[in-house]
């Protein structure tokens, strides 16, 4: 495959697009209801444990240099193996894909266009989706640093908004919720809230050097940990458990109830804008991803021929659920609860016995 | 010269927006939708409910065609009544009589009536969040009566927008501390915490009557909290008590406590004046003092916290014991008896006086709200609950059954920081 070189911001940007777009679906409440009032701690948690996911992607990019996650995966774990693995990774991928655009479409239904058929409303975004990742990921890359900052700004406004409206700052005792081992533990369990940073794993030859990933990567961590802890805080403070743990569609909530004298009120309208834009970006990402896992694993030149497949196959799958209530529960207790066995065992059982052996000529080269 | 790609594409492009800037599945023509102002449920005497919209009469309708009716909400509003088991069956069954759609959309208030609110809120409340269209932005108030009535005789002739006499009622009223400004977010969130006690703005609507103030229910018989040797205070009444003549035949004056989902307790202005100074959060509140000069009259301060009320919650074993610290300052209002405030020592005696005053009021506040109606008002709970570490003990703890057992003290300081435009009181002599 070939790809155009990538700029830090740029794919900063999209990491943090792709990353942190969750918190305008169920997320904030899932951690309520794990974590009552210590929600924000299991976020915390996640965040410090995706530093592993980054190290083992990085070990092993940097023995197999110039190649991506699952080429490398390939390589070192040889061909049965190895595509067994890589078929973890499309299996994250896709399942963010599919259940995130279910998630949208029935938010944006449920709340916003009551009488727009859901599958008018879910064609309508794939159709979105699967025309931005067919232009490929430089495109969205840069869409992704024109809007990222619209997403940071409009986050930002909103939890200031919402918190300035409503706030009860007790909210977050008893500090530890239900307890410290059970905390820790959802904290290690959620380890795949930011396990969509496996995107990097497949531009790494994109970047011009090695420490450009490694900046972007560290960036986008910093930068999406930073907006999944201050969203699932601000929730908390907004409406404290146990009413946190009762809302459907928390930052929809907090969007409706800011209140800024008379003038500034029912502000949603302007936020739907800037949620629909993280989600197209979202969920063009993902579906780049899993065409760029399955063309690698299928060695095919380009990821453009399996792009309108894998959005079929996407539309479908999003229309398993029977209900929203149902959608969130596999998000919640499939895709979340299960996503580390791809953004944290994979990697790092392929980074383990990779580290033990000695480098080969080109990576001793690029060192 | 052929067109060219390029332009082909864009024409291509200009449809396919036609075709989306057409409208949608969801649109709504302003002039085909009811906007309902404020909501008020009651309880029939058979157990259902009675949902009571107030809504805008648009321009043109009620008159004739072009013509937008002018003067007073009187002729600016309509308002119906349905029985049915929740809110969207209300809706429902309002579509078999009202032209237009009904939306909740731009509503103000949701006003239940007394003798519902005694029954428990939960059914009523839990239907209505879950709905799309009910904001939890709108304002909760309980009306003594029924909503039904109150809302027949909202009906104001200075304002002839009905949704801005609600909301400027409510800003100026709350701003006031004389109700307070309590959302459905807020209400639900107490409503939801095990031990606190859910406020909402008291309102009541009242005989509509023209004359002389002393002719008024009211004047006379309100429920002051004062001794009788003295007048009461003006505050010392609640909503439908308030002496008084004209306008528009109901009031927002006061509070009402629910315990869980019941109400317990109606409080005066003043006593949720106490309640918003030990809540520390009164910016400008008018407050009345008996002249400590002439107790046969009455001085006006206007009142602040002065910083954050310092609250201390000791838990020894089982036993919980609260003190609450409040600094207050304000400025000298009006003082009929003509006595020179501003003199040093007069000045000291008033404020002597004005701490004492609503330290009194406060602790008998504490005392009806905790050990009488068992409800922690000024949320000395969340003081408790940071000395714990996980929910299961905070739970374990049982706060809520606690209150009653639990003793609380009150001092209040009180500082005059301003004078108005006057030094001594003017003489004829």
């Amino acid at each position: 495959m070939r790809e155009h070189n990538l700029g830090v911001a740029e794919s900063v940007s999209m990491g943090v697009i792709f990353i942190a777009a969750k918190i305008f679906l169920a997320f904030p409440r899932t951690m309520a209801e794990l974590g009552e009032t210590a929600a924000w701690l299991i976020v915390l948690i996640a965040c410090a444990t995706s530093l592993l996911t980054w190290w083992s992607m990085r070990g092993i990019l940097r023995h197999y240099p110039g190649e991506t996650l699952i080429t490398a995966t390939e390589q070192a774990a040889g061909p049965v193996i190895g595509n067994l693995l890589n078929l973890v990774y499309l299996a994250f991928f896709f399942f963010i894909t599919f259940i995130v655009l279910r998630q949208f479409a029935e938010t944006i239904n449920a709340a916003i266009l009551p009488h727009t058929p859901l599958p008018a409303m879910t064609g309508l975004l794939l159709g979105a989706v699967a025309y931005s990742a067919y232009i490929g990921i430089e495109a969205l890359t840069r869409v992704s640093w024109l809007f990222g900052r619209l997403m940071l700004i409009v986050i930002t406004s909103l939890l200031i908004g919402a918190l300035a409206t409503f706030m009860a700052p007790a909210a977050l005792a008893p500090v530890f919720g239900p307890g410290l081992p059970q905390v820790a533990g959802w904290g290690l369990v959620k380890s795949s809230l930011l396990g969509e940073l496996l995107i990097f794993g497949l531009l790494a030859p994109s970047f011009r050097r090695p420490e450009l990933l490694s900046r972007a990567v560290y960036w986008t961590l910093g930068i999406s940990g930073a907006l999944l802890l201050a969203t699932v805080l601000a929730f908390t403070l907004f409406a404290p458990f146990p009413t946190s743990e009762r809302m459907a569609f928390p930052v929809l909530q907090m969007s409706r109830l800011i209140i800024g004298g008379r003038w500034f009120q029912r502000l949603e309208g302007l936020y739907l804008i800037a949620w629909v834009i993280c989600a197209v970006v979202k969920l063009a990402v993902g579906l780049y991803g899993c065409a760029a896992i399955l063309a690698q694993m299928l060695r095919v030149q380009s990821h453009r021929v399996l792009i309108f497949p894998l959005a079929m196959l996407a539309y479908n799958a999003a229309a398993m659920p029977p209900n929203l209530a149902e959608t969130v529960r596999w998000d919640a207790e499939i895709l979340r609860n299960f996503g580390w066995i791809a953004s944290l065992a994979v990697p790092t059982l392929t980074w383990l016995p990779v580290s033990l052996r000695p480098q080969g000529r080109a990576a001793r080269a690029a060192r | 010269m052929p067109p060219g790609r390029s332009v082909r594409l864009a024409v291509a492009a200009l449809l396919a927006v036609s075709l989306l800037l057409s409208g949608c599945w969801d649109r709504r023509e302003p002039e085909t939708v009811a906007w309902v102002t404020a909501l008020g449920v009651d309880l029939t005497p058979r157990g259902e409910y009675r949902f009571t919209f107030q809504i805008v009469q648009p321009r043109g309708a009620g008159g004739q065609a072009g013509q937008g009716p002018t003067g007073s909400a009187a002729e600016n509003t309509i308002v119906y009544s349905v029985e049915a088991p929740d809110l969207i069956a209300a809706i429902a069954i309002s579509e078999a009589f009202v032209a237009r759609r009904i939306s909740l959309l731009h509503a103000k208030a949701l006003i239940v009536g007394e003798e519902l609110a005694r029954e428990g809120v939960l059914p009523t409340m839990a239907a209505a969040i879950r709905f799309r269209e009910f904001r939890r932005t709108m304002v909760m108030g309980v009306t003594r009566g029924t909503a039904r009535e109150f809302l027949q005789k909202a009906k104001p002739r200075l304002e002839a927008d009905p949704s801005l006499w609600f909301e400027l009622m409510l800003l100026w009223a709350s701003e006031l501390e004389q109700i307070p400004l309590t959302r459905v977010h807020d209400f639900m969130i107490s409503l939801e915490r095990p031990g606190a006690a859910a406020q909402a703005v008291l309102m009541a609507s009242r005989d509509e009557q023209e004359g002389e103030v002393d002719e008024l229910s009211g004047a006379d018989g309100g429920e002051g909290d004062d001794g009788e040797e003295r007048p009461p205070s003006p505050f010392a009444r609640r909503a439908g008590d308030v002496p008084r003549a004209g306008e528009v035949p109901v009031e927002f004056y006061g509070s009402a406590l629910f315990r869980e989902d019941r109400l317990v307790g109606l409080l005066s202005a003043q006593d949720t004046k106490i309640a918003a100074m030990l809540q520390g959060t009164i910016d400008r509140a008018p407050w009345s003092v008996a002249d400590p000069l002439d107790p046969k009259r009455r001085v006006t301060l206007m009142l602040r916290n002065q910083r954050p009320p310092q609250v201390r919650v000791t838990r020894r074993g089982q036993q919980v014991t609260a003190e609450i610290a409040v600094q207050m300052e304000g400025d000298l209002g009006t003082a009929p008896s003509l006595h020179d405030y501003t003199d040093p020592q007069k000045m000291r005696r008033l404020e002597q006086a004005v701490g004492q005053d609503m330290e009194q009021l406060a602790t008998a506040l504490l005392e009806r709200t905790l050990h009488e109606w068992e409800v922690d008002l000024i949320d000395l709970g969340s003081h408790l609950r940071r000395q714990f570490l996980t929910s299961a003990d905070w739970r374990a703890f049982r706060w809520e059954d606690r209150l009653s057992r639990t003793p609380a003290k009150v001092h209040v300081e009180f500082r005059v920081r301003r004078i108005g435009l006057q030094v001594a009181p003017p003489t004829a002599e």
